[in-house]
């Protein structure tokens, strides 16, 4: 979100932070979380650089998340509190009932709030790493860290 | 010359013999022959220049710069489908896997029957897309840089009953990095900007990079230049405006652009304008196979197969920087990190569809295109029975499991008997993910006036001095990728414009 922060920015950060850390919790697998990817701050940053109407749709869909969670109660959100207020399971829950829903506007809504913060969340070289992903060349010029390794030539036949 | 963004900033006032719309695959070979033929040869930009040094692997960032609308472009209508297309000199040609085949005869022939195109089944065309191969590089993937998740594509394919092939690209010295979708840093890939638009620098054509046209100037009923304004690529912040006078104007700015070029300049060729918009269908199936694939290594489509079975059904193998590809799949919360174990095991295979669809594009308030597509629920259970195909073979070669992103069908398919949802008549097209970004159509050519934007010299109807030079004017889908076909439209188009020889 911009630096100087409206109320609307503000709400829309605080259900940024509120899907990033349900999503991503911390968790026994070893596996990166939100914040070993600061991925609230690389969303919020990436969002920054979109164009006006792709900005504002997601600051948008950010506030949605943190208060219509009571207003769409009976399709799955459950329980009076604002999204930020919920247990990281009742978030993920949430989510994934609206995800579920027979409402395509709703499972869209929700299709997006996953999307959007998992994209960013596998771009960073944490996750890179940790899945094995790598290249057969270094890219002299780009930050993005990513091990280089041949392409194996058994897989070439 | 090409003048970037310090260049323009500020605005500028030009004239010129010709001023193209665009240097994607259309307005790069435009400006190649134009500017070879001696005329003062102008090419306008919206998109920055990307150079090797500007690319990154990280997917989110690459696209936020230099695709249009961040890359989260969609089109509604039977459902929301991604329309990721290039913003950049040398237009999605930059971005896309390279795959050039020419138009199939048999698709020639219905566009002839369709709008009376005489001219294509002409050998003018043939030296056409002969022309644009060759220059290009065209030649099928080599098989040093296929890597396994190409090669099991291929296993894949044999499993169903396919008979497939190594994907024409061009490409030159290809080095297996899948990064096609965020530029080749390599140098690779012979997109238009490595192709064709040197040389048209090289004869004297200036581009002008950042510029977003408004619209078209007309005098009367001839076409006299164009105008607009210079955009920071960065901020998007408006910069300056610019005039670019011409008495001929090429608009190469893609199927959702053009039309809305032409309607801003109240050009609507009796209503055709955006009217009979249409994509390519499609589908994918990621399996987890039983073994390591690495797919983020080897040629980004390297293998492919055409449907014996449904005419105009093709299959890809295809990879995408992760981010993008698995960011919509799985569960949410603590047991999606699962998935983070399968992926070095990941085969994609796409499905692209010429299916009959309709589609509209207008005017939407920011400027930016407003793309409809409506698919007929027996179009997407065409595509459904050909990814059924695909996932038995995937099982049959041993997958842990197959994920289709089709709603009502098991999120893991495991075994052939969960397949069978995906025959389910329940399967509407907006149960379906997939993309949409082979499209074509909006400004039809037509030998028919009442039923087309453009005759078969891509002349605008109604308007002198005007023509169209890309996907736009296609008569209906291609059936394959349609870079070649733009290309070689482009090509013949432009020669008669500038009186060079068509064969």
């Amino acid at each position: 979100m911009s630096e100087r922060a409206s109320w609307f920015e503000q709400i829309a950060s605080a259900g940024l932070g509120a899907t990033a850390e349900a999503l991503f919790p911390p968790n026994d697998g070893g596996y990166p979380d939100c914040a070993d990817t600061d991925l609230v701050a690389r969303t919020a940053a990436w969002i920054q650089s979109l164009p006006e109407a792709q900005r504002f749709q997601l600051t948008l869909l950010y506030f949605g998340v943190e208060v219509l969670a009571p207003v769409l109660r009976p399709f799955g959100a459950g329980g009076p509190w604002r999204f930020s207020a919920r247990t990281l399971e009742q978030r993920a829950q949430v989510i994934a009932a609206w995800r579920g829903s027979w409402i395509y506007p709703l499972r869209l809504f929700a299709d997006a709030l996953k999307t959007s913060v998992t994209m960013i969340y596998l771009a960073h070289p944490a996750v890179v790493r940790h899945i094995g992903e790598y290249k057969p060349w270094a890219h002299p010029d780009d930050a993005f860290e990513v091990d280089v390794r041949p392409i194996p030539v058994e897989g070439c036949r | 010359m090409i003048h970037l963004l310090d260049d323009v900033r500020g605005g500028y006032d030009v004239d010129a013999d010709v001023v193209i719309l665009g240097s994607g695959a259309g307005g790069a070979v435009a400006a190649a022959n134009l500017a070879s033929a001696g005329l003062r040869t102008v090419v306008v930009e919206a998109g920055p220049r990307v150079t090797p040094s500007d690319m990154t692997r990280d997917g989110p960032a690459f696209l936020s710069k230099y695709y249009w609308e961040g890359g989260l472009r969609m089109l509604l209508g039977s459902g929301a489908y991604p329309a990721m297309t290039g913003r950049c000199l040398g237009g999605s040609t930059v971005v896309n896997s390279a795959i050039l085949f020419a138009l199939p005869r048999w698709v020639r022939e219905a566009w002839r029957d369709e709008q009376g195109l005489d001219g294509m089944l002409a050998p003018e065309l043939d030296a056409a897309f002969h022309r644009v191969l060759e220059r290009t590089g065209v030649a099928p993937t080599p098989m040093e840089v296929m890597g396994r998740r190409n090669t099991i594509t291929r296993d894949i394919f044999d499993a169903a009953g396919l008979a497939s092939a190594p994907l024409p690209r061009g490409v030159k010295d290809c080095r297996g990095s899948g990064d096609c979708l965020t530029g080749c840093a390599a140098g690779a890939k012979q997109s238009v900007d490595r192709s064709w638009l040197p040389g048209a620098v090289a004869d004297g054509a200036q581009i002008f990079t950042c510029s977003h046209v408004d619209r078209v100037l007309t005098e009367g009923t001839h076409a006299v230049g164009v105008e607009g304004r210079v955009v920071d690529p960065d901020g998007h912040a408006v910069l300056g405006t610019f005039r670019v006078r011409a008495p001929r104007v090429i608009v190469a700015t893609g199927a959702l652009h053009t039309p809305v070029v032409l309607l801003k300049s109240g050009i609507t060729a009796g209503g055709n304008v955006g009217a009979t918009f249409q994509a390519h269908i499609s589908g994918f199936a990621l399996g987890i196979m039983n073994e390591v694939t690495d797919p983020w290594v080897g040629a980004t489509q390297g293998w492919g197969a055409f449907s014996e079975r449904v005419p105009g059904m093709k299959f890809e193998s295809l990879w995408a920087p992760t981010a993008l590809l698995a960011a919509q799949w799985g569960s949410v919360g603590a047991s999606w990190y699962k998935i983070l174990a399968d992926l070095r095991r990941a085969a994609l295979i796409a499905l692209v569809y010429r299916a009959k669809v309709t589609g509209s594009v207008s005017v939407r308030r920011d400027g930016m295109p407003d793309a409809r597509l409506w698919i007929p629920k027996e179009e997407m259970w065409v595509v459904m029975r050909e990814l059924k195909r695909i996932v038995d073979a995937m099982l049959k070669l041993g997958a842990e499991y197959v994920y289709t992103g089709v709603r009502g069908v098991p999120e893991q398919i495991r075994t052939p008997a969960q397949a069978e949802a995906l025959l389910s008549h329940a399967i509407r097209p907006r149960h379906v993910t997939m993309t949409a970004n082979h499209m074509f159509g909006s400004c039809r050519m037509s030998a028919d006036p009442g039923r087309g934007v453009v005759d078969e010299q891509g002349r605008v109807n109604g308007v002198q001095g005007l023509w169209l030079a890309d996907a736009s004017i296609f008569p209906s889908p291609s059936a394959v990728n349609p870079q070649a076909t733009v290309m070689a439209l482009s090509d013949l188009i432009s020669r008669r414009i500038g009186d060079l020889s068509l064969l």
